[in-house]
Parts: structure tokens; sequence; C-alpha cells
């Protein structure tokens, strides 16, 4: 009974338990890890993955694809470095309203037009690429000093509000998920659309919704980013969009869908930073970042898979 | 007596089939209506036109006097007062049993803008009260078995407080008792004068609960039966199915021959072991077909299973005419000449977006292949054959299966396995879903094959199919054979008796 429990709580907690794993032999094993800087180049860096990430979360959820978050992220690096100088409310205003209806339109090709999440969002993904280049075609522009200084708010070397944004979306994102109607019929759509619709829950609005906040986090991913570089840029969101996959499956959300949430999410996502950071710290060269996530990514979610399998038969 | 529903002259055509065919009739408030008819007669047609899942392409609804357009399921169930309990389960697996019973209006729990699990879940279970079911309604609904799902589906639609109640062989997976709980439930219903429609492809049911009885044959409604305590039952059942059928027959089984041939042992265990079953024993003569019964999930599914390489066996002998194959895998078991039917026949047996031409050849293909190709000629051929001997009803090799009806459908996996020629064939409820002339025809194939040297070793569930079709009987429980029935001995007491212990 006891050993049932603490299963349970390996099962439940595993991603977590990796994560401070992690963590404890890095510190062990180098010295320099076990600075404040390094946890809030981390957390820094964790940020948009995690906003990324929790879109994500919810189309994978609702057994689809986003392929178009990196982009879309890019997008509002690029409206922001050529709107600020308005202001940053309205520059914000317009960036979330772009996302919203980016959002509206996936989930329309999705739902109303039946097109496959996997092939609208490519589309969307190439659409938008365009429309990023052409608004800047090269990185540059004008991000107030103010903005910056604000999301990137550190109290000595704690990054103050960095840590509150990822505090914010997973309170947003656990809460949502779990305790809201929308979150409940989200997973309802993943499990069994039929039975869903069955049941009463408009698949179709659920479907848009969960676009709607995948594109929205999105943006708001990208907004942190142009404050880190201080800049627009019309490649710098592409990464994210295989970080936010990595995070969601490694996360321990099911590609089927139904099954999964974002605590696994965001947990991931401070995994990703973590190994991005002692990468580039050691000095190795970026194109392994690529190689060690990939296989970090199968280790990790085929470990898993192993333990579900096990506990099913 | 005030009327509930009264449907005039409704119709439904699909691509190429009119479904139903200008439908007429009235039901009253507080009765029970069975709603019976074979495959492809119309009724769950006629339930998804009043559920809004399909549209009518003509003729009018009417509910409590009004005329009523339902566009949606939501506003059969909210306007029109209508709930529907499907056989295929609503139930999403990963979600709670709360959450499941009121998945639709989970808004209405918020609390500061959160769900109040507390307030959801004393809800449910006070809803989950009325079917006689005491779960812990915060586990996922995957938990639980059949028998509690199709009773937490009854509640859910209970719980909407339904003045009209269709169940759509919801009945179809139950134990006995449990469906003596779900007439209970029904009778209350009744009593509190709401009008509920029962639809079952157990006729016994049908005649045990309902008041009166819709007869649908060909998308016509061939009439409506009082079913009078006064009469006689047999005569009722008897005029019920000939209208059904269009014809007087009931359900005909073969005659047994089995024990009189005396075949050669095809198939033998001899102490088989594994994690569900108990030093099973068993023999299956040629000539034969053999019968495992009892109980639902007492291992009868799991023996067919193991014998077959899906599940592994711990420990034991199997022997196929003298012969004692290594067989680990279902690969191993299909060249030793064992093919297992399974009963989740469109899932696991048939390619239902294919043609009934690759559904048949494919478990054979290579039989008929010179140099790694398929000679085509030769397959169309040996297709061909199965399709006329077996009497599969189907326009052409190239009719997708999808649109072949159950029974069909059934015909064709037995072809697909008959192709490759068996030695022995493991049936897990051969006539699961069909109707009663495409059951009879499935017997009649059955014995037929067994005359021809294929016995049968089956799982069946059905009492009736149990004591008729046969020859020799085998009672499960728990993982065991307990006991041995063979031919004209069989006393149906005795018979279920035995499945309690």
């Amino acid at each position: 009974m006891a050993n049932d429990r603490l299963k349970k709580i390996v099962f439940d907690w595993y991603i977590y338990i990796v994560l401070v794993a992690f963590w404890i032999v890095s510190c062990t094993v180098s010295p320099f890890f076990r600075t404040m800087s390094t946890f809030s180049i981390i957390f820094v860096s964790a940020v948009p993955i995690a906003l990324v990430g929790l879109g994500q979360t919810f189309v994978v959820l609702s057994r689809g694809f986003d392929l178009s978050v990196g982009v879309v992220a890019s997008l509002a690096t690029a409206i922001a470095s050529v709107t600020m100088h308005w202001g940053i409310g309205p520059s914000i205003g317009l960036i979330l309203l772009v996302s919203c209806a980016i959002g509206v339109i996936n989930g329309l090709g999705v739902s109303k037009l039946k097109i496959d999440s996997f092939i609208m969002t490519l589309g969307m993904m190439f659409f938008l690429n365009g429309v990023t280049l052409l608004i800047r075609p090269s990185p540059g522009g004008f991000i107030p000093v103010n903005f910056k200084r604000a999301l990137l708010y550190q109290v000595g070397e704690f990054p103050l509000i960095p840590v509150l944004i990822l505090l914010l979306a997973a309170i947003v994102g656990i809460l949502v998920l779990q305790k809201r109607k929308l979150g409940r019929e989200i997973y309802a759509v993943g499990g069994d659309p039929e039975s869903a619709k069955m049941s009463g829950v408009d698949v179709d609005r659920t479907r848009i919704k969960v676009f709607v906040v995948s594109a929205v986090s999105s943006a708001c991913a990208g907004l942190f980013v142009s404050a880190r570089i201080g800049s627009g840029n019309a490649e710098v969101g592409a990464p994210y969009l295989f970080d936010s996959f990595t995070a969601v499956f490694m996360g321990g959300t099911l590609v089927t869908g139904g099954v999964g949430g974002y605590k696994g999410t965001i947990a991931s996502a401070l995994i990703i930073a973590s190994i991005g950071h002692i990468l580039q710290f050691l000095g190795i060269t970026i194109w392994y970042h690529f190689i060690v996530k990939g296989l970090l990514l199968a280790g990790v979610a085929g470990l898993q898979l192993f333990f579900v399998r096990r506990e099913r038969t | 007596m005030t009327e509930m529903i009264k449907i005039e002259s409704l119709s439904k055509n699909f691509p190429g089939v009119q479904v139903l065919k200008r439908v007429t009739f009235s039901l009253e408030k507080g009765k029970i209506y069975g709603l019976v008819g074979e495959n492809g007669a119309g009724k769950s047609t006629l339930v998804k036109i009043l559920m809004g899942i399909h549209q009518s392409d003509g003729g009018e609804i009417y509910i409590g006097g009004e005329k009523a357009r339902i566009k949606e399921p939501s506003q059969a169930r909210y306007t029109y007062k209508m709930d529907t309990v499907f056989q295929e389960h609503a139930l999403i697996p990963q979600l709670s049993v709360a959450e499941n019973i009121f998945l639709d209006k989970l808004n209405e729990f918020y609390k500061k803008g959160l769900i109040d699990q507390g307030r959801l879940q004393n809800e449910a279970k006070r809803a989950l009260r009325e079917v006689g079911l005491d779960i812990d309604v915060a586990l996922p609904a995957s938990e639980f078995s059949e028998d509690e799902k199709s009773l937490i589906e009854l509640a859910k639609a209970l719980s909407r407080r339904p003045e009209i109640l269709i169940l759509d062989e919801m009945t179809a997976p139950l134990e006995s008792s449990v469906v003596n709980d779900v007439f209970e439930v029904m009778r209350n219903l009744k009593k509190k004068g709401k009008t509920l429609i029962f639809i079952s492809h157990r006729l016994e049911e049908v005649f045990k609960v309902c008041d009166e009885i819709i007869v649908l044959r060909d998308g016509n409604l061939e009439g409506i039966i009082l079913n009078d305590s006064q009469e006689d039952p047999l005569s009722i059942r008897k005029t019920v199915i000939g209208m059904m059928t269009g014809t007087e027959r009931g359900l005909s089984f073969p005659e047994k021959t089995g024990l009189k041939s005396k075949g050669e042992v095809a198939l033998s265990l001899r102490n088989v072991r594994s994690k569900w079953l108990k030093n099973v024993s068993l023999e299956v003569r040629q000539g034969e077909i053999v019968a495992l019964a009892g109980l639902r999930g007492q291992g009868q599914s799991r023996l067919l299973r193991t014998i077959a390489g899906l599940l592994p066996e711990e420990d034991g002998d199997i022997q196929i005419l003298g012969e004692s194959p290594k067989i680990k895998s279902p690969t191993d078991a299909i060249e030793n000449g064992i093919f297992y039917i399974s009963d989740k026949r469109d899932d696991e047996e048939l390619w239902l977006t294919h043609d009934v031409w690759l559904n048949i050849s494919v478990a054979s293909i290579t039989d008929r292949t010179q140099f790694g190709f398929i000679r085509r000629s030769e397959d169309k051929e040996a297709v061909e054959r199965m399709v006329s001997r077996l009497r599969i009803e189907t326009p052409s090799l190239a009719q997708i299966v999808r649109n072949l009806s159950g029974g069909n459908r059934q015909k064709v996996v037995l072809g697909k396995y008959l192709l490759a020629r068996p030695k022995v064939l493991l049936v897990d409820q051969p006539t699961m879903g069909l109707d009663v002339g495409a059951k009879a025809e499935i017997y009649h194939l059955l014995r037929g094959l067994s005359d021809e040297g294929i016995p049968t070793l089956a799982v069946l569930t059905d009492l009736e199919e149990v004591v008729n079709l046969p020859d020799r009987l085998l009672v499960m429980r728990e993982g065991e054979i307990v006991k041995e029935f063979s031919q004209e001995v069989m006393d149906e007491a005795e018979l279920l008796d035995s499945y309690y212990g």
C-alpha cells in the first residue's frame, strides 16, 4: 500500500525528480553551476519556453499540434520592434489582438474546415514567416529600455519578474486545465472527441479557444524575447517550436491527447533551459544542443512510456 | 393518456439507401416502448434524428404537442427534455466520474471562478444513487467496469431530468443482474409518467419490460404490438420476430451432429496455466462445436487469446492434431492453423475503409504470390469462391466493408480465415451485435465448417446460443473449467447454477 503510494508520487512528480536530480548533480560536479547568476539565467531562458509550452500543452491535450508557435513569437518581436515607439501599451495591445486573430484562424481551419491541425498550422507557419520577414527583414528596431527593465527586473541577482511570470503561467495553466470548464472540456475533446460531442461539449468552440490560447501565449513569449534581445528578429522564435514540443512531451503529455498537463511542461521547460545553459557554459557549439535535446526527448519520453506500459499490464 | 411524441411520415436518406420511409407513430406518457428490428431497420437512425445528431429529410416530429426542430443534442436535451443512453459509452476515460456526469455544465459548479469539486462530487454521488451505484466519483471513468460505466451513463442522463429517455442497446454488454437493476429504474420512471424507448437485440428483455413494441423493418414501420401479459408470450414473440424478419421464422439452430461423428482430436490443452488461467485442460474434436460459457470475464476470452498466442502462457501443453508446436505469438498460432476471431470485429478483424477483396484476401495472400507478386486472377478467384460459399451479400468485391451489414462483415472475417485453411477456429462471441437472421446464418456456417473438419471453440454469452449451438459446453469460473455439459442433458437451471458455483 505504502509502496503503491510511493510509486504514484514518483510517477506524478517524475519530471520534477529528474529536474532536481539534474540540478543536484550539476551543482556537485561544477562549482560554477552553484551560483545565483546561473539560476538567474536558467529562469530567464525558461520563460519563453514555458510560455510557448503553455499554449502547446493546451493544443496537444485537445489532440492537435500547433506548428505556428515559434513564428508567432518571432512576429511578436517584429511588431514590437516597429510599433513600440508609439508607446508600450498600444504596441502590446496590437500584438495580443493580432495573435488572437491568428489563433481564431487556426482554430476555424481545424474545427470548421476540418483541416488537420498539423497541416493548418504548417501553412500558418509559412505564411507568418513571410509576413514577419516583410515587417522585419533584418534584426533590429526599437525596444524601449523601460520595457526591457520591467520584464527582466531583478532584485540583486534574483530575477523577480521572470520568476513571477513563470509562477503566473504555472498557476494559470494548471488552474484553467484542472479547475475550469474549458480545461475539463479540453481533456474531454482530446480524450474522445465523439463522446465529448455526445455529452454536449461544443467541440469546435473548444478547439478554437485552444488555438487562441496557444497564439496568445506564444505572442507573450515573443514579447519577453524582444525584451531580452532588445530588438525584433524574424528568426528568433524558430527554436521555440522544437522547445515547445520537447517541453510538452517530456512533461508527460501524450501525443494522442487527453492525458498530461501543464505541471510537467513547466518543469521540462526548466530542464531544457538548464541543459542549454550548461552546454553553452561548457562552450559546446549550438549544433550539439540539438543533438542533446533530441536524445533527451526520446530518452525521457521513452522511459516514461515504459513506466506507463508497465502500469497497464 | 397524453401524447408525448408524435412522429409523422419521417424519412431519411443516406447516399444510396433510404433508411427511414415515412414512419408515423405516437408515444404516450408513462409507458415503456420497445423499438425492435434487424440491423439496418432504421432504429439507430430514428434515435439519432430524435437526438438532433442527424437531420430528417422529410416529415415532422411533435414533442408535447409542439412541432420540434431538433438541430443538436443539447437542444434535444434541454429544450425537449429528451435523453439517450447509447451502447457505445460516451464517457471520457480520463475525466473523473463526477466530471463526466456533469461535463456540459461544469460552469454551474464554479465557486470563485473554479470548479467546486466537493459540490460536484456530492451531486454526482446523489445522481448515482438513483441507479443504485455507490462508487468513488473522483476516480477516472476508465477505472470502472463496463457494467458500472453503463450505469454511470444512465445516471448522467437521469441527472438532466428527461421527460423522454431512450436506451439504445444499453443493456447489450450488461450482466443479467445489472439488467434487472436497469429495468427497476425504467419502471420507476414509468411510474413518474416519463416516456421510455427501449432498444435491445435481446428480445426477452424487450418482452419483459415493454408495454408496447414498435417493429421496424427496412425503414418501414411494420406495426406496434401490444405486449399484453394476458396473451401467450410465445405467440407475441412469434409475431414480433415474424414482423422483424418478414417471415415467420424464429431463431433456428442447426442440428448438433458433433458428438456422433467422433473425429480426430484437433485441439488439446493439458494443464494450461497463466496469470488468468488455472490448469485448463480440454479437447476439441473434428466435427465438434465446443463452447466456453459462464459469467462474463471468467477467463473465457483470455483462454482463447492464450491459445492464439495473444496472451502469455506460463505452463502447460497445447497440441494441434497431435503435435505440440511452440506458440509464442499470433504468427506462430496462425502458422499452426489456429485462428482466433475477436469479438471486436470492426476494430480488430476488419479494415473497414477497404474493400471486400482486400479484407478476405489479406490473411492468406502469400499463398497466391509468385516471386513476391500477387497473382491477381488467382487471388480474385479465391476471394470470389469465398464470397459465394459464405453467401456474402455484396454488390461487388470492390464494396467497402463499412457499407456491409454486421452479418456480412462477420462472414467476411470467416472468409478471410477459411482461405488460410485453419485447423481449428477460436471464435469470441461470433454473433455479437448481429440480428436474428444473420445469427442463424453464422450458426449454420460454423456447423458446416465443423462437419468439414474445422472444429470451433467458441465463447458464447447468450443463453439461447449456449444451450442450442454447441455439442459440448465448458463452464468457466475464475479462470477454471468447473463443469462440462454435453448435448441433450442440458438443463438451464443446472447450467445457471454452475455459473455461480
